[in-house]
């Protein structure tokens, strides 16, 4: 009982990450699901679902389908959709369902490309783990599939990794942050993954460096710079000068051809609490730090820890009641985190930093969402900061 | 690395002959490890000398995520890395899960990486009767299925069951079937009634295991036949038998 979640809704769990990451592809992508799944992905989890037209489908499975592990029903399904929708590939993906009978949602996949011919990508997804989960695992997946072997470098060339609505919502963020390195004299080769085409993706290994916005493209990175060499730089771009500080690592990073993760200098634990997605906590934190002195900063992380990315005093959330002893501990004087959890707060005399995510307040604030580059957040981490602009 | 699943019907000798096996060839130098697919979590016993380790689910109720590889592989006789992947409280629970949770977790902990045994043996339980106990065949998991079945009509059906199991996962790129392994109970015609059953399935029997007293000596002391009576005619007949595994 001890992880009951009294205020919050359970965050967006690793289909939706999957879905979304391949929303703008050409593709077939099916949750092998009882229809709630796919439900809870298009209604909640997406918000450019409504009024685009995408493939996404659920299988229907039925209690009988479970019972005898009616793979066949599922394969046909999806074999006749795909002779009708001729898509460029297809994806399918388990569920609570499928894991719980042990479908081998590869071992399908194997199945329906062998009788379609069409490239065919299983997706082992729980709706038990976060939504980074599936967003890493399918840009590993497809960049593996679809990256070209041209050992061509494009000198400027930049990937962007880990950039989705569910941690950046449909507002100009995306857009926002191609044009900080475009307008820095860098050519974005492929934004993994909104606004990419397969294509993109197959020409993203003749880039000189990744930039990984957020942690679920640091699996991304470490594949990509193991297999092709290409290095990085881990960070989201934030405000005026964290945006600037970022450019200038990618640069630094292109002449010695290092991989880089922004950590701030100094930092301790205290004062501010973080609730969020881990790099942009981060960098948040970095532009705290670095632009206004504030070094008392912790990340609370929402959806898993990567160490490479923490620091000693960072917290990897378990679940609502950490959240609220935390906030309880009288070690924090402020909280940043989406407006779901000011209600955590209850009377203590904490100041409330609201930072909608897609994740966790889904599209209570999708459309209010904050622009990540330029003077709004900047002056929103100086209001943190207790500095006016 | 070779990654092996050990099938047939409950009761007719997989965990025996899968422990001789690991015993034999680690006594020629390789460095084995034994997974038991089975809740009743018993397939290691004679190579941990009767010592009943936790199981991988045990760990996973106690620690939660926590667990970490030296909690659930031990070393048994000669070095052989053991693990029983464990099971639910009988009669409640869902025992294919728990192997599917069972091999995630060993996976996750990279097991395979940081362990490099130059061989793994899966001693499946009796049958593929779901999801989860066709696990250790699956893509990434054993490359080669061997059934160890008698003369005796349930273990030839349960034999031929899993046989057609294999064949309909051929689309998915699973282990291979690679023969069967004829563990004697002297009964009329034996040797005859399974080769028909490996022709009927398009397999051989790989080797013959007669029946013998040294094995339940053996099993009384808590110890393989290999360890227990290197000398026997039995240790010679699964060392035989352990080199025609290492052929596939």
């Amino acid at each position: 009982m001890s992880q009951l979640c009294v205020y919050l809704p359970p965050f967006s769990s690793d289909y939706s990450g999957v879905c979304t990451c391949l929303f703008d592809l050409n593709g077939m992508v099916v949750i092998h699901d009882a229809s709630c799944c796919c439900a809870n992905y298009v209604s909640y989890d997406e918000p450019r679902w409504f009024g685009n037209k995408r493939p996404i489908y659920c299988s229907a499975l039925r209690e009988i389908d479970a019972i005898l592990g009616d793979d066949e029903k599922f394969i046909r399904k999806v074999v006749t959709a795909s002779d009708s929708m001729k898509p460029e590939f297809i994806a399918v993906l388990g569920s609570p369902v499928p894991t719980i009978i042990g479908s081998d949602m590869n071992g399908i996949a194997q199945e329906i490309e062998g009788k379609t011919g069409v490239p065919t990508f299983g997706f082992s997804t729980t709706g038990f783990r976060y939504y980074n989960r599936g967003v890493a695992e399918a840009m590993v997946k497809f960049a593996k599939y679809y990256g070209g072997t041209s050992s061509q470098q494009n000198p400027g060339g930049v990937n962007i990794l880990g950039l989705t609505v569910l941690d950046f919502s449909d507002n100009s963020n995306a857009t926002d942050i191609l044009n900080l390195f475009e307008e820095n004299g860098f050519e974005v080769i492929c934004s993994f993954m909104i606004g990419c085409s397969l294509m993109d993706i197959q020409r993203s290994t003749q880039a000189e460096m990744n930039i990984v916005v957020s942690q679920s493209g640091m699996a991304l990175a470490t594949f990509m710079e193991k297999e092709w060499g290409i290095p990085y730089v881990a960070a989201t771009p934030l405000g005026n000068a964290g945006s600037e500080a970022v450019v200038r690592t990618v640069r630094q990073a292109c002449e010695d051809r290092k991989s880089r993760v922004l950590h701030g200098e100094g930092l301790h634990d205290g004062e501010v609490l973080l609730l969020g997605e881990q790099m942009i906590a981060n960098s948040l934190r970095n532009s705290l730090a670095q632009s206004y002195g504030v070094k008392g900063v912790t990340v609370g992380c929402l959806f898993g820890m990567d160490r490479a990315l923490a620091q000693d005093f960072d917290i990897d959330i378990r679940d609502e009641r950490h959240i609220r002893d935390l906030i309880t501990s009288g070690k924090y004087s402020k909280l940043v985190a989406d407006p779901l959890m000011k209600v955590l707060l209850k009377d203590r005399d904490i100041s409330f930093f609201p930072l909608p995510h897609v994740a966790v307040s889904s599209k209570l604030y999708w459309h209010r969402y904050k622009t990540f580059i330029g003077d709004k957040m900047e002056a929103f981490i100086a209001q943190i900061a207790g500095t006016s602009m | 690395m070779k990654k092996i699943a050990i099938y047939g019907k409950g009761g007719i000798g997989k965990s025996t002959i899968t422990a001789n096996l690991s015993a034999a060839l680690s006594k020629k130098g390789y460095k084995v490890m034994q997974i038991g697919c089975d809740p009743k979590s018993d397939s290691t016993k004679a190579l941990m000398h009767g010592v009943k380790i936790p199981t991988v689910l045990d760990q996973i109720k106690k620690n939660g995520k926590k667990v970490t590889l030296k909690e659930i592989v031990f070393e048994g006789y000669n070095g052989v890395l053991c693990a029983e992947a464990g099971g639910p409280t009988p009669g409640i629970g869902c025992a294919g899960r728990g192997i599917i949770t069972a091999f995630e977790k060993l996976e996750e902990l990279g097991a395979y990486e940081i362990l490099k045994p130059d061989l793994v043996f899966y001693d499946v339980l009796g049958d593929v009767v779901c999801g989860g106990f066709a696990m250790p065949i699956r893509n990434g998991y054993a490359d080669h299925v061997f059934i160890v079945t008698s003369g005796e009509m349930m273990a030839m059906y349960a034999a031929s069951n899993i046989v057609s199991a294999i064949e309909g996962f051929g689309k998915r790129g699973y282990a291979k079937y690679c023969g069967l392994i004829l563990n004697s109970r002297d009964i009329e015609n034996e040797y005859e009634l399974v080769s028909k059953l490996a022709r009927e399935t398009k397999g051989e029997i790989i080797g013959i295991v007669p029946r013998d007293v040294s094995v339940q000596n053996a099993e009384r002391l808590d110890q393989t036949v290999v360890e227990a009576y290197p000398d026997s005619e039995m240790a010679i007949c699964y060392r035989d038998l352990a080199d025609k595994v290492m052929e596939v």
